[in-house]
């Protein structure tokens, strides 16, 4: 091969080199690279989004609180108790009705009011109550439990005549009446290791 | 034979002094386009090093920038997320909230739908399916309220249990089980 032959040939290699190993190479790096900031824009721009509507979210988190304020959530389980107690007792009062029987279901140690998954903001306080009174008094008296201040869920159970003759018009309903609150954060009780380890 | 170059050289007609040539003649225009190669690689060498700095430079503000939002947009997040939490938990008090009123308009529905001359003594409500005795004053209008009930919006169907004629009362009496949609 001559000399200029090996010059023409080594700047054809030159320019494929410089193609394959510069151009190429180098396109790939910007292209990841303006990937990057695309990415990086576009978080940016979700962000410009989520502080563009701090002010709506922060007024429709005081509606949401305002709405929640309709019921007692934060209420210590006693204090709930005693106060559905007193709505109860109202209530029926004012439907014509009777409330014969309340009694606790389930087993009344702490566990059972523990929420029923984990992540459940409420805790459950499950009562059985017996309603006596006329058809459209009992049903009433249904509406307006659940509608009170303390959070009460109401079921029916069942709901039979008093008297099985048909004597008068008595209904006696038993409801499954479930109280809600909202559930007290647990701390994880100490372990015998921690309790021996704070003795000695 | 020798060969004689009467043409005058560049620098012969330009400056007036014939440079003696360092390269000779045929190698010259591969040597331009050689030479032409390796500065088409510096140009594209150096092309592509800008354009690289300068999306690296914007990227470096564009992250600067979103690093100085950055707690800002964490507070706005936490808010969401209390707001969603929030919007929850006020559809579950409503749920409850309703729950009553929701289960009274079913009984109440469910003692309209009886025929005038069927009455309900009783009702039981067991895994979704609500367990229905009564009185009737014919057989006749029990199949009227078994039909009646089939219709009603919680549940599927109504299926009789019993009817037996009444020992104590003219009429009969009768059970009916209405089963929730499947």
């Amino acid at each position: 091969m001559t000399d200029a032959k090996l010059l023409r040939f080594a700047a054809i290699v030159v320019v494929l080199t410089a193609y394959v190993f510069i151009f190429r190479a180098g396109e790939t790096r910007i292209a990841v690279r303006l990937d990057e900031n695309a990415r990086i824009v576009e978080r940016a721009r979700a962000g410009e989004r989520a502080l563009a509507s701090r002010p709506r979210l922060e007024r429709q988190r005081a509606h949401l609180r305002e709405r929640l304020r309709a019921v007692d959530l934060d209420v210590g389980r006693s204090a709930l108790v005693a106060r559905f107690l007193r709505d109860a007792a109202r209530i029926a009062a004012a439907h014509h009705a009777t409330i014969p029987t309340i009694t606790a279901a389930g087993p009344q140690s702490a566990p059972a009011a523990a929420p029923s998954e984990p992540g459940d903001p409420l805790e459950a306080i499950p009562l059985e109550i017996a309603v006596e009174g006329r058809y459209a008094d009992v049903l009433a008296t249904m509406r307006a439990l659940s509608a009170a201040r303390v959070l009460a869920a109401v079921d029916v159970a069942s709901l039979a005549r008093k008297h099985a003759d048909g004597a008068d018009a008595t209904i006696t309903a038993a409801l499954h009446v479930v109280l809600e609150r909202i559930a007290p954060i647990r701390t994880t009780p100490p372990g015998p290791a921690d309790v021996r380890a704070g003795r000695g | 034979m020798r060969r004689i170059n009467y043409l005058p050289s560049w620098s012969e007609r330009h400056i007036g002094v014939a440079l003696p040539s360092v390269v000779a003649a045929e190698l010259r225009a591969p040597l331009a386009a050689f030479a032409g190669s390796l500065a088409l690689a510096g140009v594209l060498w150096g092309m592509q090093a800008t354009r690289l700095h300068a999306a690296e430079s914007d990227g470096a503000v564009y992250a600067e920038r979103l690093a100085a939002a950055q707690p800002e947009i964490a507070r706005v997040r936490a808010i969401e997320r209390d707001v969603e939490r929030l919007d929850a938990l006020g559809d579950r008090v409503a749920t409850i909230r309703r729950s009553g009123a929701t289960r009274a308009n079913e009984m109440a529905a469910l003692g309209n739908r009886l025929p005038a001359d069927v009455w309900l003594s009783s009702l039981r409500a067991d895994r979704g399916t609500l367990a229905v005795e009564g009185h009737g004053a014919r057989l006749a209008a029990v199949g009227t309220a078994i039909a009646s009930l089939a219709t009603l919006p919680p549940y599927g169907a109504a299926r009789l249990v019993a009817v037996h004629e009444d020992p104590v009362r003219s009429g009969v009496t009768y059970a009916l089980a209405l089963e929730p949609v499947r």
